[in-house]
């Protein structure tokens, strides 16, 4: 009697884990289309599900074609990662000079994030195949240093006592006990290590010259999350409650600093406009006055979410935090990107003579 | 060190006992442990005469902290003393053992393997021939009540089963001394007493000499020829109690005057040295 009913609740299981996520997935898909139809968002801020799709069948051969020396540089550099991450990680747990000698080291080394070489190491091996590998490997390797060493100490006392009282070898004991006691973190390491590879990899693709906001961006992700993934709890804490707004100060002053070098909206801009408009004026005064404007909104949302923290450490009443975290940035983005869309019209409209500039959009 | 009387000579001779040349298998002459702290050295043990003669269950009773488990580790040559010395037979100890097996109170079985395997792991930890051990160790096994449970993971097993396997496991490999560290110490009150019947019948069948530590009174007397009393700061034997129970005991002994008189000299020592506090003494002011 019971038993078709356990089935029929398991199968029922079943279909639901997997109908749920797809919901939400169709959800999120549908939401982010919506919102483009309402706001009028350009495509260069943010192109819709469907432009993503055409997109993908559109140029699918030249994407795959693509695709495969990515994930050639991931996996190799995955590899190298593995095997000398848990390496070190087995040195680190037996020989105690080595720990003591260079998990200060690798610690300290992590304090640096690794994109940062990124630069350098094209410039040593180019942009072939082993800067990536490289690259992958260096941010891959640590959490699973990490991980794997902290599953083998994880060892219980008593069963170290046990095994050392059986006369046997240090090698033997890490054979037969450590490694496969500390299996569950080594995976969770391998887990972390592969998403970091995949970072490693794309990061360092020559997409040349890097486009500002998306090399900004790309470091501030890479920080954050070797922050998160790897720092302490108080890290963590720390991350979670400044990032938002860490994030648009320091976007917001890249973006000021760089306007007299490159604005960063002409980067976009001159993909949509010929050549020829480049260097009009009217062309160079629009995106310094976007970028400015993108710039000082990003400040403006960075400081507001650093008010909102600040309050929130005087008050348990959600209003401030609401207004100072969510409603007044979300007001500033909607108004920046009307405001995008509007700019370019005014100003070429005002200068009919140079009706031909149409930045950035299309 | 007052009031003790202490002694390491055997003396009334349990039945079965070896009568051999040198009638201790584990011996303590004055042994000390002192551990240096950031706060200074601590003593954990201090003037530690005893012996565990041949054959012969001796229990180490104590409070927490007495250092009753770190006697057992430098037994079992984990741990190395700072005074004196610790021999098995003849020889002092001075590293780890091929001839004990240990029973500490978490069973440190392996997830990943099978009741048997894990018995069987103290084979391979010693590099002995596993084949000819397999069926001592499903023998061991059966001899516990787990037959049928050989190829059961230790997470689907019992507190009290799992113990059991890891009792197999210190016996498979037919050592003279069992070193075990409360080893009951995690089980429930009925589990206890079962544990406490079946490791009897499994003494009187295997006559080890076994040192065994725990901080249950009527545990020791119920199990044990010999019952050594320690204090705590600096760790030291207080009493050391000839049980002369008949054998094989049984459960309802435990309730009988003979019993209790020794349960009662046992907490008389605590209460001397002020580990058992009653409610008169706690609160002198009441009538």
């Amino acid at each position: 009697m019971t038993e078709p009913k356990l089935t029929r609740t398991a199968s029922r299981q079943r279909i639901e884990s997997f109908a749920y996520p797809a919901a939400a997935l169709l959800l999120a898909i549908a939401g982010w289309e919506l919102v483009i139809l309402i706001f009028n968002i350009q495509a260069y801020l943010l192109p819709s599900p469907a432009a993503v799709y055409s997109a993908l069948t559109g140029q699918w051969s030249y994407l795959a074609s693509e695709s495969v020396p990515t994930i050639e540089e991931v996996l190799l550099g995955f590899a190298v990662a593995t095997v000398v991450g848990i390496s070190i990680a087995v040195a680190i747990v037996t020989w105690r000079p080595f720990e003591k000698a260079v998990y200060p080291l690798l610690v300290a080394s992590q304090e640096v994030p690794q994109i940062a070489f990124a630069p350098l190491l094209l410039v040593w091996f180019g942009f072939g195949l082993t800067s990536k590998v490289i690259i992958a490997f260096l941010i891959a390797f640590f959490p699973i240093v990490v991980n794997a060493s902290a599953g083998m100490r994880s060892v219980p006392s008593e069963m170290l006592d046990l095994a050392h009282s059986t006369q046997a070898s240090g090698f033997t004991i890490l054979r037969k006990i450590r490694f496969p006691f500390a299996l569950p973190n080594i995976f969770t390491g391998l887990k972390i290590g592969v998403t970091f590879a995949v970072i490693g990899a794309v990061a360092v693709r020559p997409v040349w010259p890097p486009k500002i906001l998306n090399a900004t961006s790309l470091v501030l992700f890479t920080v954050l999350a070797v922050l998160g993934f790897t720092g302490s709890a108080g890290t963590d804490r720390w991350v979670a409650t400044w990032a938002a707004a860490g994030v648009g100060l320091v976007m917001g002053l890249v973006i000021l600093a760089l306007i007299p070098l490159m604005p960063f909206t002409e980067q976009f801009a001159r993909l949509s406009t010929p050549q020829a408009y480049w260097s009009s004026p009217t062309f160079k005064q629009i995106n310094r006055v976007l970028s400015l404007a993108w710039g000082v909104a990003l400040l403006g949302v960075g400081a507001s979410r650093v008010v909102a923290v600040a309050i929130n450490g005087h008050t348990t009443r959600r209003l401030p935090d609401l207004l100072l975290g969510l409603a007044i940035p979300g007001l500033i983005l909607i108004y920046m990107i009307k405001f995008s869309k509007s700019y370019p019209d005014r100003v070429t409209h005002q200068s009919p003579a140079e009706a031909p500039t149409e930045a950035p959009a299309k | 060190m007052p009031m003790t009387d202490q002694g390491g000579t055997p003396s009334a001779t349990p039945p079965g006992a070896d009568a051999g040349a040198s009638p201790d298998a584990v011996r303590f002459e004055g042994v000390g442990l002192t551990y240096a702290t950031a706060r200074g050295p601590v003593r954990a043990l201090a003037d530690i005469t005893l012996g565990v003669p041949r054959g012969h269950f001796v229990s180490i009773v104590g409070p927490s902290g007495c250092g009753k488990s770190s006697l057992l580790m430098l037994t079992a040559g984990l741990r190395s003393c700072t005074e004196g010395r610790v021999l098995i037979g003849a020889t002092p100890v001075s590293g780890p053992q091929a001839d004990n097996g240990i029973v500490f109170q978490n069973d440190t079985l392996l997830d990943w393997r099978s009741a048997l395997d894990n018995v069987l792991l103290q084979v391979e930890l010693r590099r002995l021939p596993k084949a000819r051990y397999r069926q001592r160790a499903t023998d061991l096994l059966h001899s516990v009540g787990l037959a049928g449970f050989e190829h059961s993971r230790p997470y689907e097993l019992s507190g009290g089963m799992r113990q059991r396997i890891a009792i197999c496991r210190a016996l498979i490999h037919d050592p003279h001394l069992l070193l075990m560290d409360e080893p009951f110490g995690a089980l429930d009150a009925l589990t206890r007493d079962q544990m406490m019947c079946d490791l009897q019948a499994l003494w009187l069948e295997q006559r080890k000499t076994v040192l065994f530590v725990t901080h249950s009174i009527p545990e020791a007397i119920f199990l044990s020829d010999r019952v050594v009393v320690m204090t705590s700061r600096p760790g030291q034997i207080d009493k050391i109690i000839d049980i002369a129970l008949p054998r094989p005991r049984e459960l309802h002994m435990t309730t009988e005057p003979e019993f209790n008189s020794y349960v009662s000299v046992i907490r008389q020592v605590f209460e001397r040295r002020g580990v058992l506090k009653d409610e008169r003494e706690q609160n002198p002011a009441r009538p």
